[in-house]
Formats: structure tokens, sequence, C-alpha cells
């Protein structure tokens, strides 16, 4: 075994059983370690699922009591803010299909005809849950939500959440608390949006250095090739007009919309329009995608008086990353990147954006 | 011949069937808007709150009175039998007149006559949900009222009557309200 019989030397040997053991031991840690990983995944995948039917089931009570799909089809559409949701259903009290949400985006979606038992069933990729509405002690009817889940999901998330904006825009940003980068980004509490971490910052830099030296393969070339975009939007030769960000029609309808804010690491305005670029090169962060309420919210407390007496006002979220997120390829890209001074706040004028031209 | 003849025979036939049906039918419709009516009336105690002291203990039934809807009165009584909401027995009085509207948590008014379905709703006093089987105009009007939409039964809700009455109404009865009064 593993070539023992034939080691000839006691010394041999014991390498041999030092390098078995050491061998049995890592792959005993890493199976122990993945399916702990798996279990947490599951717990959490199923008590998202969970919690979410139960809430479409409470607001969906009076709709189903009183046959009204309209309004059931109404609460099912909230789940369009949680993109991992593919289809969600609403069943009557004799199992018939009352009301439906198929996300947009996969058109393989398909809800079930009758009502599925209730319970929890989980696939490679895909979750359901059926749960009962009850109202009044009697299971008025049941709502089924059939989800994405693994961590690979995760990533996709975020990249299907940087679509187009529009109405939904605010609900997709508060439901994007996921980080986008396994401890890149400081999760959200509150609802309120966060910076990026000290491991996303040190990935961002490590992106930046690359970047510089021209290095890190397709990566790095893509960030350099981004970066000299941003540059050259920036530049004033560039003829990109600036346009207050309350002015949506300023991008091009229909297109991706990224606003990036500098985050202001005080290196300066080139590093931080560069620093902006590349996280909308990298995508490195996916919390949130500011709008113009935020921005303009940030004009507003810049020109606040600031704590400190005879200082510049600094406005309070001076040095939080408004990340973007690279939409999907072949959708061109619009790209509003607000100029900040060294300290990455806004100007008197209020934010401004500059349109990136699609590729 | 024959052929003809078959004919002849089946088609006194197929009249006197297609009569019976829709004789049938029309009564069948009628029956399926008083089920739902009553349905709607049973499930309308789930989303209502009524004022602290209502009732004394969760042994006390609610007493939900209709008057001029015998189909209907039937239908919850059928329904309410042997239920309860949020622990409350349901009991059904069928209320002839203004006078017997005293001590009823719901009151149903329908039936043909309007004025008097009015004035029923009139005499009404306190923490009563009202429920009008159509429009009903004058003051106070009812809490929540029957309409119709493409065939449906729907209803109307009214936040200033249900003030008056001291009721609250639930955000999800409201959400499946046709329209709000007073929101």
């Amino acid at each position: 075994m593993f070539g023992l019989s034939r080691a000839r030397t006691l010394q041999r040997k014991l390498t041999l059983i030092l390098l078995a053991t050491i061998g049995l031991a890592l792959f005993l840690a890493a199976s122990a370690l993945l399916l702990v990983d798996a279990r947490k995944e599951y717990r959490n995948a199923s008590q998202d699922l969970t919690t979410q039917a139960d809430v479409i089931g409470l607001a969906s009570e009076a709709a189903l009591a009183f046959g009204d799909a309209k309004v059931g089809e109404q609460n099912l559409r909230v789940l369009q803010a949680q993109p991992q949701v593919i289809a969600a259903a609403l069943y009557d009290s004799q199992g018939r299909l009352f009301a439906h949400f198929l996300s947009g985006d996969d058109g393989s979606a398909k809800v079930p005809a009758q009502a599925p038992g209730a319970g929890l069933h989980f696939g490679l990729t895909l979750a359901t849950v059926v749960r009962p509405v009850i109202s009044n002690h009697e299971t008025i009817g049941s709502v089924y939500v059939q989800s994405r889940h693994g961590r690979g999901e995760r990533g996709g998330r975020v990249h299907r959440l940087a679509g187009a904006g529009g109405a939904g825009q605010p609900v997709r940003r508060a439901a994007a608390g996921t980080p986008a980068a396994a401890g890149a980004d400081r999760p959200d509490r509150g609802g309120q949006r966060r910076g990026p971490g000290r491991a996303g910052k040190r990935q961002l830099r490590g992106a930046c250095a690359q970047a510089q030296r021209g290095r890190g393969g397709p990566d790095g070339r893509r960030i350099q090739r981004d970066a000299r975009r941003a540059r050259a939007a920036f530049s004033p030769a560039a003829g990109n007009e600036p346009c207050p960000v309350g002015q949506r029609s300023a991008l091009p309808a229909g297109r991706a919309r990224l606003q990036c804010r500098p985050v202001g690491l005080g290196h300066g305005r080139r590093h931080h329009v560069l620093f902006a670029t590349l996280q909308v090169a990298a995508g490195i962060f996916g919390a949130g995608i500011p709008g113009p309420a935020d921005l303009a919210a940030e004009g507003d407390a810049r020109r606040r008086p600031g704590r400190r007496a005879g200082g510049p006002a600094r406005a309070p979220v001076a040095r939080r990353a408004f990340p973007g997120r690279v939409p999907p390829a072949g959708e061109g890209r619009s790209v509003a990147l607000v100029p900040g001074d060294r300290h990455g706040a806004v100007g008197r004028e209020g934010p401004r954006p500059i349109a990136w031209p699609a590729r | 011949v024959s052929l003809r003849r078959t004919l002849l025979l089946l088609l006194p036939l197929l009249a006197a069937g297609l009569a019976s049906a829709s004789v049938q039918a029309q009564p069948l419709g009628l029956v399926r808007e008083s089920a739902v009516k009553a349905a709607f009336l049973y499930k309308f105690c789930s989303f209502v709150e009524w004022p602290a002291g209502t009732f004394r203990g969760p042994e006390d039934p609610i007493v939900i009175g209709v008057y001029g809807e015998d189909a209907v009165a039937s239908e919850l009584e059928q329904l309410a039998r042997g239920r309860t909401i949020d622990g409350h027995p349901v009991t059904v009085l069928r209320v002839r007149d203004a006078n017997g509207a005293a001590l009823l948590h719901v009151l149903f008014a329908g039936g043909p006559r309007e004025s008097r379905m009015r004035e029923v709703l009139a005499r009404v006093r306190g923490p009563v949900l009202t429920v009008a089987d159509g429009p009903v105009d004058g003051e106070p009007g009812p809490v929540l009222q029957f309409t119709q939409e493409e065939g449906r039964v729907r209803f109307q809700a009214s936040l200033t009557a249900a003030a008056a009455r001291n009721l609250k109404l639930s955000a999800k009865l409201l959400a499946v309200a046709q329209q709000v009064e007073g929101r």
C-alpha cells in the first residue's frame, strides 16, 4: 500500500506513513469543512426561502380570502427584488393556481398547475418551498417559491442586479445586501449602505497596483483599458457635457446606469477617478448603486456646516464607497462618474455625472 | 323520411332540455352570488378590529345580522356552523326590522327596498361593521359595500364610516378593496 512494501529504508517508510497520514487528515478536514459549509448554505437558503414564502403568504391572506388574483400577483411581484427567485405562485384552498410570478431573466421558469405538497425541496441548483397560507387557523391556500441557491449564484446575483435602472431600482438596491465578493464588502446594517471593508480596500488597492504595473493577465489588461476609457471620459477634450444627476435623461435610456461616487482614499483627484473606474471595471463591489436622491442628499450634506470649525465641511459619507458593477456583456454601458475633491467630497455645485459612452 | 322523423322527435326534447337548463342556471347564479357574499361577510370579521371591551371573553360570539337577504343568511349559517373567528363562535341572526339590529357586531343589509335598507343601516349605533349590498346614499354610510365588477363580487370600504364606528379595518382588507374612501 502506497509503495510501503517497496520502500527499503525505515526513513522512507516513515516518510510515506507521514505523508499518508497528513494527506488523510487534510482530506478529512477538507471534507468536514465542505460539509459544514454545505450545511450552512442549506440552512441559510432554506431560512431565506421559507421567510420569503411566509411573508408573501401573510401579505396574500386577504387576496386569497377574497379571491383577488390581481392583488395576489402584486404581492408576488415583490419577489422580483430577489433575483435568485425565478418563480412563485399562490394556490387556493383546492390547490388550484391562483396567481403566479415568473422571473423575467429566466424564460424557462414554470410553476406547477396544482399546488405541490408543503415542504422544502432542494436540488443541485434550485430550491423550492411550499408553505401554507393560514387565516384564522384555517389553511386558505399555499405559496410556492422557486429559487436558485449556491455560492455561484451569489456572484451571479450581483451581476444581474446591475441591469438597467427603473422603477424597481430602489427595491433592487435594498435587496442587494449580499456581498459581491466574499468578505470584500461590509454588510448592510438596518438598510444603510456601507462602504468597502478592509478586505475590499485591500483587494481594490491590489487591482490598482496590478493595473498600474501593467500586469495581471486578462483582468489587468481589462482594468487598464477601462481606466484609460474613464480617464478619457473625464478629460475636457472628451466633450462629455456634465449634467445634474437629477436629470436621468442625461444618460441614454435603456442602458445600464452606474453611478459611482469617488471613494476618497486621500490620494488626489486622479486617483479618485481611477479608483472609481476600477470599481466599475473590476466590479469588485456590489452592494448597491446610488441613485440621484442619494447623491443629492450627499450634496446637501456637503453644504451643511462641518463639525470642525474653520475647516471645509465634509460630507459624512465622504469615505463611503458607492460601488458600481459591470453590466452584462453586450449591453453597452453608460457610466456616470462623479468627480470629487481629494477627500472624495462633492463640490458646492452638487454632484455631476459624466456619461461614459457605450462601447 | 326516417331521419326527418327522428329529428322531429328529438327537437322538442332538445328544446325542453335547454329550457330546463336555463331555468336551473338562474337560481344557480343567485346561489353562487349569495354564497360568495356570505363567504365575504364571514371573512370580513377576520380583518376588522372591534374596540376593546366589545367582547367580554373568547366565548362571546360574533353576531352577524342579515337583513333582507335570506339566501345570504342561509349560506352564512352553513358556513359559520362549528367555526370560530379568533376563538369567537359565530352566530347568524335574521334581522326583520330596524329594531332587531341591536347587539350586532356585523350587519349586512340587502334586499330590493333600498329605503328600508338605508333605514336599518342608519338605526344601528356603536361599533357595528355595516355592510350594504350595493351603493347607499346618505350619512352615515356603510363601512363596507358590495359591488359588482365584471360579474365578480367585490367591495368598497369607507375609512370615515369605520372611524365613526370606532372600528379598525386591516390594511390587508383595504388592499383588496375595490375602492377605499377616506384614505
